[in-house]
C-alpha cells in the first residue's frame, strides 16, 4: 500500500515539478502532483497566500513559477523534515 | 576543596546555571520559530513553545528569583511555566492525534487554554496547600508518558532517524530528575550533591535538544 503523502511533503513535491519547468501551466502541474483537482485547487491557494509560487500570464495563458520564498523553503526542506523526524513531532 | 568552592559560590553557580539554560532555550526558539514560520508545521510549533516556557521559568527562577523582591513569589511563576513548557512538549508528540493540521494562534487557542487551565489548577493546588507535591506529580506523569511516546514512536519506523532513540533516553534522564527533585524536597533535606546531579542532569537534558537541532540545521550545508 502507498503511503498517504503528508502536507509538508505535497508541498514539496508541487514547488519541486515548478522548479524542474522553471514556468509551469497548471493543468501539467495538477498532473504531476497527483493531487484531485479539488486538493490541488486548495494547495496552490496556500501556496499563493504564503507567496512560495506566483502566477502570471503568458499570452493570455496562466503559468506557475517559484518566488524566493518558494525557493528558500525547498533549500530548508530537508531541515525541517529531519527536526520533524529526530524529534517524533 | 572543589564542594566547598561550589557551597560558597553557591547563588553565582545557580545564576550561571539558569543564563546557560536560559540561554540554550533561546536559541532553540529561535532556530525552531524560523523552520515553524516557513513550514507552518504545527509540531514545530508546540516544540518551539515548550521551550519558550522552558527558558522562562529558569529565567524567572533563578534571575528575577535571586535579584529582586520577586523571590519567594517567583516559584509560583517557575512552576506555571515548568508545567505549561511540559504539557507543550508532550502535546508535540501527539497533536497529531488530536488535531487536524491548520493555522492559528498557538499561544491563545482552545487546547493551549486547556493547557494554562490545568497548569494554573497545579499551581493554585500548590499555593493552597503550600506544596509542590502536585507540580512533581504532574512533571513525573509526563515524562512517563514521553519517554513511553518516543520509544514507541522509535520502534514504530524511527530506527533511521538516529535521534529519536536518544530523545527517549533522554526523557528517562528528564525522569529521573525530576523523582530526584521529588525525593530532594520530601526525603533528603536539599542534599547538595544530589542536587548538583539533578542541575547536572538539567544541563545535559537542554543541550541534547540544542545539539540535535544544531546539528540538523548544519547538516543542510555539510
Amino acid at each position: 500500500m502507498v503511503k498517504k503523502r503528508e502536507k509538508l511533503e505535497i508541498i514539496r513535491d508541487i514547488l519541486s515539478a515548478i522548479k524542474e519547468k522553471g514556468e509551469i501551466k497548471p493543468t501539467r502541474l495538477l498532473y504531476s502532483s497527483n493531487l484531485s483537482p479539488q486538493m490541488f485547487k486548495e494547495y496552490i491557494h496556500l501556496l499563493l497566500h504564503k507567496e512560495f509560487i506566483k502566477e502570471s500570464l503568458i499570452k493570455e495563458k496562466r503559468r506557475f513559477s517559484l518566488t524566493n520564498k518558494g525557493r528558500h523553503f525547498l533549500e530548508e526542506y530537508k531541515v525541517i523534515e529531519n527536526l520533524i523526524k529526530n524529534f517524533g513531532l | 576543596m572543589l564542594y566547598e568552592w561550589v557551597l560558597t559560590n553557591k547563588e553565582l553557580l545557580k545564576v550561571t546555571y539558569a543564563l546557560v539554560i536560559c540561554f540554550i532555550c533561546a536559541v532553540i526558539v529561535l532556530k525552531t520559530d524560523r523552520m515553524f514560520k516557513l513550514s507552518d508545521y504545527q509540531g514545530l510549533r508546540y516544540f518551539r513553545n515548550a521551550f519558550f516556557f522552558y527558558g522562562l521559568a529558569f529565567f524567572v527562577r533563578f534571575i528575577l528569583g535571586s535579584v529582586s523582591t520577586l523571590a519567594e513569589n517567583s516559584v509560583y511563576f517557575f512552576e506555571f511555566f515548568i508545567i505549561a513548557a511540559g504539557f507543550f512538549l508532550l502535546y508535540s508528540l501527539i497533536w497529531k492525534r488530536i488535531e487536524r493540521e491548520k493555522s492559528y494562534h498557538s499561544f491563545l487557542n482552545v487546547r493551549s487554554g486547556v493547557l494554562y487551565t490545568v497548569a494554573l489548577l497545579i499551581v493554585l493546588l500548590n499555593l493552597i496547600l503550600n506544596t509542590s507535591f502536585f507540580m512533581y506529580f504532574s512533571q513525573i506523569a509526563l515524562f512517563m508518558a514521553m519517554s513511553f511516546i518516543s520509544y514507541q514512536k522509535w520502534k514504530k519506523g524511527g530506527e533511521k532517524h538516529l535521534f529519536l532513540r536518544y530523545y527517549s533516553i533522554i526523557m528517562i534522564l528528564g525522569l529521573i530528575a525530576w523523582i530526584l527533585n521529588m525525593a530532594l524536597d520530601y526525603f533528603l533535606n536539599w542534599n547538595k550533591v544530589i542536587q548538583m546531579g539533578v542541575y547536572g542532569l538539567n544541563i545535559l537534558f537542554f543541550i541534547f535538544f540544542l545539539y540535535v537541532i544544531t546539528k540538523i540545521t548544519k547538516s543542510k550545508n555539510g
